[in-house]
């Protein structure tokens, strides 16, 4: 796998592909080097103004004025090494002795993530310890089963910029070789976490970035390499944490749209049955440690809310300390859900790794690409493909929503608070209603059980996972005591036999976890705006 | 694209499924067209006539027809479907067994599963491993089509090279055919037209007048629009050939199945008189009870669709269910 590929060799394959794809004239895909540069340009400008890089400023002005005195093989050059130094910025932090090391450095990493860095850093904490936190469960044989027959691209939910990490985790817990990992840059960054993710086999996504076309082509070019040659590939196509706390519900096309032209090039390699899989996979936190500014972030875009900064928790020491504390002291667990595998055309596959039609047919889904006897690159075509593959990793994800207590409890209290006339919109929830809001505990309970016992029954129908805590006063007090685990303002307090809404923010985004399941009668409520009614 | 030409598979040998083949062997293809019943296969191979579904046509010399699935469709550029919807899922299913993954199939198909209220694509997509499904749709009268009078249709898939296939499979001088990508809203309007045609099969036999005709299709199709849009459909499909154009032709034409059917129930007639002096079930009849189930499913107000359907399983009277209709508060025209 891609513990024989030297990170150097990728790199300079993806300048090579990315300039290949990318002609002077307008290519069969459309895309014009000139054209792309100067957007790429416009893209870096703009992103300078809010993230300025003495270094950066420089090199894209140099580019800028070279690019308008430029003939076509100047304009080549130019291209080639504007892409050098995206793949640099993508894949630069790449460790040689990566995967050897990765043993190691995987639960390390995790230490500090769920014994405090002190613990960790001072081997505290036993392996054992904070594998425990992590609970696999879903088709795990079948990911087993199909990366030992070809590359995968494990498509995972994503809330916090810890995921990858967990993610990573549970692979090495499966006894898969370690993923090419598509971290953001923040993790590269960060003082505890940086070096490990560093030696993780991780190439770097700057979100800020991903406006420049150029750095797209990169990344998806670099990711796509990565499956061609053997290597798996862990990605988040929802592209950002989610703000509003809900799953995702659409995806991003371009790193899931990896599998589909490495398929191809497999293909036309020839030799052996070409195949790539997409395996969905579902990370439930039962607290986020970015909870409080992703959801501000929602609450400022989505609901036009103004905007309370609170300070970022991922960049502060101390609140990852307060989160690692909090898991443990509570006693809680991170849960990864595998999805079945899919062909990068979003159909089933089966033990050996081939493609079934829907009713179960065996088909070769290579001949997807075909026109006219032969392997076309088609993007209306292929991006068609890849958002059906899109649909079935959502549904995916969906199905392997583990509902915690956290999520439960927050839910019911919401969904409480509407029945009652208390939660008419978002805007007067928010900033009215909610923050002196109080619900009677036992009333609660009830809301609880009933609740339960809807997630039961869409549990047994295969809609979303069994619920952890499955008794309604265990599963509140297991919720309450996480709240106050971690976040400064607790979300939910108890007091006398009642529950004060200590945040209304963040109740929202927990219970957010749970919107679209039309639980306990609820219609989905996260798209709608600040003023809306909440039917 | 080489403009080389098409081998064309058509599934179905009933008027339009055979126009269509006409269509695409006039354009220079060469078309197999499928049926399950061998004596109009050995009747269309040796006398070129297709009696029971156009009479006094002569096939064309670039159709071939066929039992087999598997000979109609192995290696065939385009797959077209014109089987009726209840008949659908079995025929796809066959089709699953011979289809390759890279053939692209368009169906031109005007209805709903009764029991599921899947829409054809959506079967075709639950019965073989097709991905690039497209629909065609528009006010085509087979017969009119067959007689080689002009006509336009459309052809929606989110698949622009399948679109660009069905428009070379069938275009010609006589019939324009035209593209687009909104597949649901295609499908929808074309099933749910049926209900409406129902109505102005009524407004005809109780010689209501054509201003009475023009408000009942035109508010017919807004609800149509209104259930279409609440489930993802694009407003503007209904502005077009597969939208109002297909309502049109359909409510203007009294010899249409849907049509009679609402005279018969207007003279009178019970639902199972109607059916049973038609001979056969008008499409109508069934997807009255999905408009029904659909508009309710997505919280949408469709009274229109509602009478005719209180006509056809409550008991209704046509002219109470106009008068009902008439004293409906009017609202703002267009919602939204």
């Amino acid at each position: 796998m891609l513990a024989n590929v030297d990170p150097r060799v990728l790199a300079r394959a993806t300048v090579t592909r990315v300039v290949e794809q990318t002609n002077l004239g307008s290519g069969p895909a459309g895309l014009d080097a000139r054209d792309l540069l100067r957007e790429t340009f416009y893209a870096e400008r703009r992103r300078l103004e809010s993230h300025p890089d003495a270094g950066e400023q420089a090199f894209f002005a140099r580019a800028r004025r070279d690019l308008e005195r430029a003939g076509d093989a100047e304009a080549r050059a130019l291209l080639r090494e504007v892409v050098s130094r995206y793949v640099d910025d993508l894949a630069g932090h790449f460790d040689r002795k990566v995967h050897a090391l990765a043993t190691r450095v995987v639960p390390r990493a995790l230490g500090i993530m769920f014994g405090g860095a002190e613990g960790a850093l001072t081997g505290g904490l036993g392996l054992e310890a904070f594998g425990e936190r992590l609970v696999i469960s879903g088709e795990v044989e079948a990911l087993r089963r199909v990366a030992a027959v070809g590359p995968v691209l494990l498509a995972g939910t994503h809330a916090s910029y810890l995921d990858p990490i967990v993610a990573a985790w549970a692979l090495h817990r499966l006894g898969l070789p370690p993923f090419a990992t598509a971290a953001a840059r923040p993790l590269f960054e960060h003082p505890l976490i940086g070096p490990f993710v560093r030696r993780l086999g991780s190439y770097s996504v700057d979100e800020s970035r991903t406006g420049a076309p150029l750095y797209r082509e990169a990344l998806k070019a670099y990711a796509t390499l990565v499956l061609e040659h053997g290597g798996g590939d862990l990605v988040f196509p929802g592209g950002v944490r989610t703000a509003s706390g809900a799953l995702e519900r659409r995806p991003k096309l371009g790193l899931l749209g990896t599998a589909l032209p490495a398929l191809r090039a497999l293909a036309l390699r020839g030799g052996a049955p070409a195949r790539v899989f997409v395996v969905p996979c579902t990370i439930s936190w039962p607290l986020v440690l970015e909870a409080e500014t992703r959801v501000e972030r929602w609450l400022e875009v989505a609901l036009g809310a103004r905007h309370v900064p609170r300070g970022d928790e991922f960049a502060t020491t101390r609140r990852w300390l307060a989160f690692g504390r909090g898991l443990v002291s509570a006693d809680l667990r991170v849960h990864v859900v595998i999805g079945r595998p899919l062909d990068p055309f979003g159909d089933d596959v089966d033990d050996e790794g081939s493609s079934r039609d829907p009713r179960g047919r065996r088909l070769d889904a290579t001949r997807y690409l075909l026109d006219g006897g032969s392997l076309t690159v088609d993007p209306a075509r292929d991006a068609e493909y890849t958002r059906m593959l899109a649909a079935r990793v959502t549904a995916s994800w969906r199905a392997g929503v583990a509902p915690l207590s956290t999520h439960l409890l927050a839910y019911a209290v919401f969904e409480r608070l509407h029945r009652e006339g208390r939660a008419r919109d978002w805007a007067r929830f928010l900033t009215d209603v909610a923050p002196d809001a109080r619900v009677d505990l036992a009333t609660i309970e009830a809301d609880v059980m009933r609740l339960l016992d809807e997630v039961r029954a869409l549990a047994g129908a295969g809609a979303l996972r069994a619920p952890i805590d499955d008794e309604a006063k265990l599963a509140v007090a297991r919720a309450l005591k996480t709240f106050a685990t971690y976040h400064p303002r607790p979300v939910l307090v108890r007091e006398d036999g009642r529950l004060r809404v200590g945040d209304p923010a963040l109740l929202a985004y927990y219970r957010n976890r749970l919107d679209g399941f039309g639980l306990l009668g609820a219609p989905s409520r996260v798209d709608l705006g600040a003023g809306e009614v909440l039917s | 694209m080489s403009q080389a030409p098409l081998t064309v598979a058509v599934l179905g040998a009933g008027n339009w499924g055979t126009a269509l083949a006409d269509l695409a062997a006039r354009a220079g293809h060469s078309v197999r067209l499928w049926m399950r019943n061998p004596a109009q296969a050995e009747e269309i191979e040796t006398k070129r006539t297709n009696a029971k579904a156009i009479p006094g046509y002569v096939v064309h010399e670039r159709i071939r027809a066929t039992t087999s699935l598997e000979l109609a469709v192995r290696g065939a550029d385009l797959v077209t479907v014109v089987i009726p919807t209840q008949s659908m899922r079995q025929v796809a299913r066959g089709l699953g067994e011979v289809l390759a993954p890279e053939q692209p199939v368009l169906h031109a198909t005007k209805g709903l599963e009764i029991d599921t209220l899947r829409r054809v694509s959506e079967i075709l997509r639950e019965e073989t491993c097709a991905r690039q499904i497209g629909v065609i749709s528009g006010p085509n009268i087979a017969a009119e089509i067959a007689q080689g009078r002009p006509a336009g249709t459309l052809v929606a898939s989110p698949f622009p090279r399948l679109v660009a296939l069905g428009r070379r499979a069938f275009s010609s001088s006589r019939f324009r055919v035209f593209g687009g990508d909104d597949v649901l809203g295609v499908e929808l309007a074309g099933a749910l037209k049926n209900v409406v045609a129902l109505a102005a099969g009524m407004a005809t036999q109780m010689e209501l007048g054509e201003n009475a005709k023009a408000l009942l299709i035109t508010r017919g199709s807004a609800e149509i629009a209104g259930i279409a849009r609440a489930m993802g459909a694009r407003a503007s499909t209904f502005a077009g050939l597969a939208g109002i154009g297909d309502l049109l032709v359909t409510c203007a034409s009294p010899l249409s199945r849907n049509h009679r059917a609402g005279a018969a129930l207007a003279r009178g007639m019970t639902l199972e008189q109607a059916v049973a002096s038609l001979g056969q079930v008008a499409e109508g009849v069934h997807t009255a009870k999905a408009a029904r189930v659909l508009a309710a499913r997505h919280g949408v107000e469709a009274p229109l669709l509602d009478r005719v359907h209180r006509v056809l399983y409550g008991g209704l009277a046509p002219a109470d269910a106009l008068k009902q209709l008439m004293r409906l508060p009017a609202g703002r025209e267009v919602a939204g």
